[in-house]
């Protein structure tokens, strides 16, 4: 054992003895019967390892009840009893928060609280970041006194930030000239007239009207006053654009999934299209020159949310907050960054990773050796850099994040209209 | 180049193997024809085959649309009847679309449109249920809790005091708000009535405290309570309501209506390619049928050709041979024919014909010799018969003229001349029919020892032999001979005799009989003593009556006895001069069979 791999080994066991400490094992403890949670959410987040290893770590019985983001969200928003924690996005906390399904969340319960970055905070990760618009994580964090939510800090919040990231736009760089990071990479290659009948979308609103809108103001075809809370005219504006493209054929459609995703550009039905880290992955691990692009508008941003249920109570609760607490306590982190997302409190994770793999996921250097994803395979090799750079420079260069905006039913309706035409 | 390898086969070989072979591209001719039928109705069943998926493909997507206009009846009016249409016609795709097209890409495509379709009728019946909890919590729920606040406040208004009744009725105002707020969201699904529906609900619960009656404060503000849950719950469903049309379903049709016009592409491209295929096909088979007939006509022109050349050029060849031959030639040229077949009959037959013509040519000539001979013989014998005759009629008038005078006497004298000429005339009437027994009578030949033979030759004839003073010196190691012993015997005798005429008129006359032999003849040399013969009576001694000197006694027939028994027996007979003088006369028998004739 080298140095290096002793201090890893060794901060490892650390971060591990201090997170064993500070967690609770409810079957060790003076609880008689195991506690169970329902966790509803995403496939993203709702991993079986995490599970297990949560299970194991904590001495609870944990449910996981993964589904499509519509699904779960309608779940959560009209059920409270159908869950406990609740995993999402960002842009589902305005829903949940008006539909009274979730409790805040005292901030005195969560252990890692303080380490919880300025990104989760203060909608920032640093001073030199450009603001991004729409639902900034700060502006929908803290529950404020008139019971609505805002970015003054209070000591209650309405989820825990844990998981985030930035998505853009994927490109088959067989096909599509290949750009350079945040200069010449741009939203509105979406709309490049050469890729005509080749771009595809994703299937959101809340999300792909983003993309949209990102492709249209880089195109110079139109500018939104605020992007990230559209006004009826301005959705109006942008959807006839994007719709009278679509009707010329520029569109091949919408995807619905990230194996969809994959599909359409392996199959050559696409050349650029709005993508996830995953299927960027994917479609790497099937030789396929696909690039993650690093805007020069910026990222459309996301943050996970964890969200506690109303009806969540007694033990149940103290099992829920043991969860919370234990996603920000280190392992968890460094297995997700592994998928290429980001934790709140990343400096809890480092022990848990290796030098080269902190390197790659947070610092954007180029992988010393070959590094495993969470599925124990290799998926990154030896000298590959992360597209967009370090972690604090992709969120540095946040345009928007994922907002349910006021206009959001009339967007749906116009959403139709685009997939539709 | 190819009469060589034919002409290797018999007629009928090759006849039968022209018959095979044209036979047999005539089959193939059939078969590829046949399978150019074959291919062409099955390439004709796949076009039909794909135009019918493609049909299909134009009618799953009419079907598709009309599902979606059923849909949307559904979705803005709520009919149930069009709710169930959509399911019968989900069925009735769902039944086609799983349907075997033959092509994996459309396979594909129907499989993936059969996904979508599916989650497309899966979203829908989620609509429904939504649509249904909806309408419960719009149009009967908040209604019920609506009437239930309203009675309540209306109850308050009646029991509180009069300075309150006010606040009473803006209490019920902002209730009123809150419904305004609600129905205007449900009908224009603005969020902004969302809030202010929410807005006039904590308006109404903050103004709950100002009223006495705890009681009626604490329902209504359950009521409340309830209404706003129930409002916020119909928001929410709504909202899912809204994603689930307007999000997933606009995008499930739309993947399976692409798939589908994808599938139709696929099947029309199929179509078009496998039409493209038959035309190129039939035309690529059409010219592989008339390049091979073609050829097979070739093949017939060039084979019915080597096996006509392979039967007329010897058949001609015969014919001249034939003509030749029945013209009587025995040198016509038989064409070397090795096979045996029916021309190797005839050209063994033409060698036959030609054998018969040369035997006939030579008994021909024989026939000439005989007639010669005979002529000769005729003229000899006649020749040599009338001179005793004349000499005979000659004394007779001799004799007449002498009895006329009556001499008789004299007459008398002269009747031994006429014997003696009769005697002679005996002699030689004999030796002629000696000579035509030669090979008539007793002619059975037998192998025997000659030195035995001789042996008792010389002792039936030493008596006169030492009377004559005459030697006959037979060496030892003659051969033994296939012959008829007898006519041996006469041919020495002859030999003898005409030494004791001629090599013994000094007396001290010898005859030496000595034998060789090599691989086909024994040579027998009787070598005489005499004066020898002179080159130019060698042969003619030979002939009939020849005789070198004619005072000599003889008829001049032993030597011919002699050369015809000889011939007879395969063998020869002539003469030659000694090394020292007198004659050798050589006699050559065959070691094998001679095969003596018989003749009549």
């Amino acid at each position: 054992m080298n140095r290096r791999t002793f201090l890893q080994q060794s901060g490892k066991l650390g971060a591990a003895a201090v997170a064993a400490a500070v967690l609770p094992n409810f079957a060790a403890g003076h609880h008689t019967t195991k506690p169970t949670i329902k966790v509803v959410g995403t496939h993203v987040t709702l991993l079986e390892p995490l599970r297990q290893q949560a299970e194991q770590d904590l001495g609870i019985r944990i449910e996981f009840h993964p589904g499509g983001d519509a699904a779960v969200l309608l779940k959560a928003a009209t059920d409270p009893t159908s869950f406990d924690l609740y995993e999402q996005w960002s842009n589902s906390i305005k829903v949940l928060w008006q539909a009274k399904t979730i409790q805040p969340i005292d901030i005195g319960r969560l252990t890692y609280w303080p380490e919880v970055n300025s990104l989760s905070k203060l909608g920032r990760i640093s001073a030199h970041a450009r603001p991004g618009l729409g639902d900034v994580p700060n502006k929908i964090l803290y529950v404020q006194p008139d019971g609505g939510l805002g970015p003054k800090p209070s000591r209650q919040i309405s989820f825990l930030p844990y998981v985030h990231n930035v998505d853009s736009f994927g490109y088959n760089s067989a096909v599509v000239p290949k750009g350079i990071p945040y200069k010449s990479e741009s939203w509105a290659w979406l709309l490049d007239e050469r890729w005509h009948g080749r771009v595809a979308i994703v299937n959101s609103p809340e999300i792909g009207v983003f993309d949209l809108a990102l492709a249209v103001q880089a195109k110079g075809l139109m500018q939104f006053k605020d992007m990230g809370n559209m006004s009826r005219s301005e959705v109006d504006q942008l959807f006839d654009i994007v719709i009278s493209m679509k009707r010329k054929g520029h569109f091949r459609g919408v995807w619905t999934s990230v194996p969809h995703s994959v599909e359409l550009m392996a199959s050559g039905e696409t050349v650029i299209q709005s993508m996830f880290s995953p299927g960027v992955s994917t479609l790497k691990g099937m030789g396929i020159p696909c690039i993650y692009a690093a805007p020069k508008e910026g990222y459309r941003a996301w943050h996970g949310v964890m969200c506690l249920s109303r009806d969540c109570t007694g033990a149940r609760q103290e099992a829920a907050y043991a969860f919370m607490n234990w996603w920000l306590s280190g392992w968890p982190g460094a297995f997700i960054a592994r998928q290429g997302y980001y934790i709140s409190n990343p400096e809890r994770s480092r022990p848990f990773m290796s030098k080269a793999e902190w390197d790659y996921w947070y610092e954007g250097q180029p992988a010393a050796e070959p590094l495993q994803g969470t599925d124990g395979r290799i998926s990154i090799q030896p000298g590959e850099v992360r597209t967009g750079g370090s972690y604090i420079k992709r969120f540095e260069n946040v345009a928007v994040w994922n907002t349910v905006m006021d206009t959001y039913e009339y967007i749906l309706t116009k959403w139709n209209e685009f997939v539709l035409t | 180049m190819l009469r060589l390898p034919v002409r290797a086969f018999s007629l009928k070989k090759r006849i039968v193997f022209g018959y095979l072979c044209t036979g047999a591209v005539a089959c193939a001719i059939v078969l590829l024809s046949w399978g150019t039928f074959e291919r062409f109705s099955a390439d004709l069943r796949k076009i039909v085959q794909f135009s019918r998926h493609a049909a299909d493909s134009m009618t799953f997507a009419a079907q598709m649309a009309e599902m979606q206009r059923k849909a949307l009846i559904y979705i803005y009016e709520g009919h149930n009847s069009a709710g169930e249409q959509v399911r019968a016609v989900y069925q009735q795709m769902i039944g086609s679309i799983s349907r075997d097209r033959g092509l994996a890409a459309a396979n594909a495509a129907a499989a993936l449109a059969g996904t979508h379709l599916n989650a497309y009728y899966e979203a829908f019946k989620e609509v429904r249920q939504q649509r249904n909890i909806r309408e419960r919590l719009t149009k009967m729920e908040l209604r019920i809790y609506a009437t239930r606040a309203q009675q309540l406040i209306e109850e308050m208004t009646r029991e509180e005091e009069r300075h309150k009744r006010l606040e009473c009725a803006r209490m019920l105002n902002a209730f009123l708000q809150i419904e305004k707020n609600a129905y205007r969201y449900f009908d224009s699904l603005d969020g902004q009535f969302i809030r202010a529906a929410s807005d006039y609900i904590e308006q109404t619960r903050s103004m709950l405290g100002i009223f006495s009656n705890r009681q009626r404060t604490a329902d209504l503000a359950a009521v409340l309570d309830q209404y706003e849950s129930t409002f916020l719950e119909a928001v929410q469903r709504t909202r899912g309501y809204l994603y689930l049309v307007n999000v997933v379903m606009a995008a499930e049709a739309y993947e399976t209506m692409y798939q589908v016009r994808k599938l139709a592409k696929i099947m029309s491209d199929a179509s078009e390619q496998a039409q493209e295929e038959v035309t190129a096909h039939i035309s690529s088979r059409l010219w592989l049928l008339l390049l091979t007939s073609g050829l097979l006509l070739l093949f017939i022109i060039l084979f019915s050709w080597i096996i006509i050349k392979s039967i007329t050029t010897p058949l001609n060849r015969l014919t001249q041979t034939f003509q030749r031959l029945a013209a009587g030639s025995s040198e016509a040229d038989i064409p070397p024919y090795p096979l045996e077949d029916e021309l190797g009959a005839l050209t063994r037959a033409a060698a036959s014909f030609k054998a018969k013509n040369i035997e006939l040519e030579e008994s021909k000539k024989e026939l000439e010799h005989s007639n010669d001979e005979l002529e000769q013989f005729v003229y000899t014998v006649s020749h040599d018969l009338k001179s005793p005759i004349v000499t005979s009629m000659g004394f007779i008038g001799i004799i007449r003229k002498l009895a006329d005078q009556g001499k008789a006497e004299q007459a008398v004298g002269m009747l031994d001349k006429v014997v003696k000429a009769n005697e002679r005339m005996s002699q030689l009437i004999n030796d002629l029919l000696e000579l035509s027994r030669v090979g008539r009578i007793d002619m059975e030949t037998k192998p025997f020892d000659l030195n035995l033979l001789l042996a008792d030759f010389a002792r039936s004839r030493s008596e006169v032999l030492a009377q004559e003073q005459f030697r006959l010196l037979i060496e030892p190691g003659l051969p033994t001979i296939l012959a008829n012993e007898s006519r041996a015997l006469q041919i020495f005798e002859n030999i003898l005799s005409n030494a004791l005429k001629y090599a013994n008129q000094k007396r001290n006359g010898c005859l030496r009989i000595s034998s060789a032999s090599d691989a086909a003849w024994h040579h027998v040399l009787c070598a005489d003593n005499g004066p020898g013969i002179p080159e130019e009576y060698r042969e003619k001694i030979f002939g009939l009556f020849y005789r070198l000197d004619v005072n000599m006694e003889g008829t001049g027939i032993g030597l011919a006895v002699a050369r015809k028994i000889m011939k007879l027996h395969g063998g020869e007979i002539w003469v030659e001069a000694g090394p020292e003088g007198g004659a050798v006369f050589h006699l050559t028998f065959p070691k094998t069979e001679p095969g003596i004739r018989q003749e009549g």
